[in-house]
């Protein structure tokens, strides 16, 4: 077996002069909730929903289960920052040092012509969208969060922190009591919206956390896919990641949920992401799981109405130091739905990947059916590879389905490969990508590409 | 609760557990099985089927467990639930930890209600709803495959 050396230079590691307007003091309490709030001129509700959640977040132990987080200190972090005075349109009127940013990771041509519309993430807020103006005249709303609340408050109020409330989890509380970007997509009924939309996230300021929460509604029998892509510079200190995101789709209506994420390998990654599902209606998570010194993300699906299904393909690739728990969450509340979950990791070079997920027929699930496969591929003897899952069928009509392997690459593999005149790395290169493939197919073809392509510099030096 | 752990420290050590349990009306099977892979060379099969009847529960949890730095280990963890009638419930958590690469560790779990179209068939031959069902739950419990 060939040796795989970890990437020694991370591709997205640089960073740019700092240039924030406002930023509160590191740490938390009441005085920077109340800032963050009046920096955002929220009205009383939402500064009172923050101070509860708060209040939930000093309440709530860790998790006691799953990887380490004792080593986050929440002290040392900054929660609010807001990069430029106002969001801007246009892309010409971007402040430069921002652009440069967006400029080394090539986004901004394909966003215009192909993407429906682009909400960057830059730090805390969204400070760049773009979007085509068909899309508006049909009715579809995208913007960030903040603009959504003082918007269209009634809209936003009835599923916000209805689907993930902040008692949820810690991080869902700490989310909820300092949150600030993330976008809002509301898709008018029978509107299939045929271009993905996207954002964009960065952190870009050291010891940042960031906190974004989105909220997609689906109206009856419309589509979405939306495609959240994330890279980060390099930093020497950890950073704390906590999004919450929250979906909510009408019967009949279908989104499509897409994630690569690329953290550099310092970052906390802790997301609950939780979909609810009325009759009839598709979730579908694709999410990609390469950087991060710790991810925790286990994208879930509530199937709260008839026919319902919910989808999970998800891929973990953890290299050295690297803890990746990952994994997916059905919940089936209703008679004939159908979930399934694929998820695909490959640990090397001493990282740790873990599927970790839940599958929950409840009693009145009748005739539901469940399938959940994982597949894990483990590249050398200091690498560890874990299986988690909770099946829980209380419906005697419905069918539950598990399975997973755990294997390293076959040798008869390499050697059939070898023998048709393939060095190693090229063979071993090949069964990787061909393992991942089922999920890279689903994914956009450029997206596609570019997993692949830091799926290679992740295992460069052995992979060709 | 019945727990069973075996653990393979023999190089050479193959270890079959193959158990079948029927789970009566208001009774609640608790299970806890783990095959602890502590030397090279070692292969193990953990295969339980439980049949669960109407008003009755059962909740499985299996690991298996490898250690750093073992050679050529091929474990295999089955749960196999066989839901009978109303209100029978299951619940099955197959774990995996492993921390060597040179081994094939798979597991596998099935939570499903009497298949239909086999008591169709065995009622269209002759027999009558409950001994077709009998049938089946025989069967199904017999059956391990060597």
């Amino acid at each position: 077996m060939a040796k795989f050396i970890p990437a020694k230079k991370y591709k997205y590691g640089f960073s740019s002069p700092e240039a924030a307007v406002f930023k509160t003091k590191k740490g938390l309490n009441e005085t920077v909730i109340r800032q963050i709030s009046a920096a955002k001129h929220e009205t009383k509700d939402m500064l009172n929903f923050r101070l509860n959640s708060y209040r939930q977040f000093l309440a709530k132990p860790l998790p006691s289960w799953g990887p380490d987080l004792s080593k986050i200190n929440f002290d040392d972090i900054y929660y609010y920052l807001k990069p430029s005075d106002r969001e801007v349109k246009n892309w010409n009127s971007l402040p430069s040092d921002i652009k440069n940013t967006y400029d080394k990771l090539g986004i901004p041509q394909a966003e215009r012509d192909y993407l429906g519309g682009v909400k960057a993430q830059y730090e805390s807020e969204v400070v760049y969208g773009s979007l085509i103006s068909r899309l508006t005249r049909q009715g579809v709303i995208f913007c960030s969060m903040d603009e959504a609340v003082n918007k269209y408050p009634d809209l936003v109020w009835s599923h916000f922190s209805q689907i993930v409330p902040p008692d949820d989890n810690k991080f869902a509380a700490l989310n909820s009591a300092v949150w600030s970007g993330g976008s809002f997509i509301y898709i008018p009924k029978g509107l299939k919206v045929d271009l993905p939309l996207q954002a964009y996230f960065r952190i870009n300021s050291q010891n940042m956390g960031q906190f974004e929460r989105t909220l997609i509604m689906v109206d009856r029998d419309a589509f979405v896919h939306y495609i959240e892509g994330c890279t980060a510079p390099k930093y020497s200190t950890d950073s704390l990641h906590a999004a919450v995101v929250e979906i909510y789709i009408a019967p009949g209506g279908r989104c499509r949920y897409t994630t690569i994420q690329n953290w550099s390998t310092n970052v906390y990654n802790l997301v609950t992401k939780r979909a609810y599902v009325e009759s009839g209606g598709v979730m579908e998570w694709v999410d990609g799981n390469l950087g991060s010194k710790t991810t925790i993300k286990y994208p879930s699906t509530i199937l709260a109405g008839p026919h319902a299904h919910g989808q999970v393909l998800s891929i973990a690739v953890a290299g050295s130091n690297q803890i990746l728990d990952a994994g997916g969450k059905a919940i089936h509340l209703a008679p004939h739905t159908t979930s399934q979950v694929i998820s695909k990791s490959i640990s090397f070079n001493g990282g740790q990947s873990s599927y970790r997920g839940t599958v929950n027929i409840a009693k009145k699930a009748r005739n539901s059916r469940s399938k959940v496969v994982c597949d894990a591929l483990i590249l050398d003897h200091r690498s560890r590879s874990d299986t988690y899952p909770v099946n829980k069928n209380f419906s005697s009509s419905s069918i539950l389905e598990h399975e997973a392997t755990v294997s390293k690459i076959g040798d008869d593999q390499i050697f059939y490969l070898m023998s048709r005149g393939f060095s190693q790395s090229e063979s071993e290169a090949m069964i990787i990508n061909g393992f991942i493939e089922p999920i890279v197919k689903e994914l956009p073809m450029e997206y596609g590409l570019e997993l692949n392509r830091l799926i290679n510099l992740q295992m460069e030096g052995s992979l060709g | 609760m019945k727990i069973y752990r075996h653990i393979l420290s023999r190089p050479g050590q193959h270890q079959d557990f193959l158990k079948s349990f029927l789970v009566k009306s208001g009774q609640n099977l608790i299970l806890d099985t783990t095959m602890d892979f502590q030397a090279s060379r070692t292969s193990g099969r953990t295969v339980i089927k439980v049949v669960v009847m109407p008003h009755a529960q059962t909740n499985l949890t299996g690991l298996i467990k490898i250690k750093p730095r073992l050679k050529q280990i091929n474990a295999f963890l089955k749960h196999q639930v066989l839901l009978v009638g109303t209100d029978s419930t299951a619940v099955s958590t197959p774990k995996l930890e492993i921390e060597s690469d040179d081994v094939i560790a798979s597991h596998a779990a099935v939570i499903s209600p009497l298949d239909q179209n086999q008591i169709f068939y065995l009622m269209s031959r002759g027999f009558s709803q409950t001994q077709a069902v009998n049938l089946i739950i025989n069967s199904f419990l017999t059956s391990h495959e060597i």
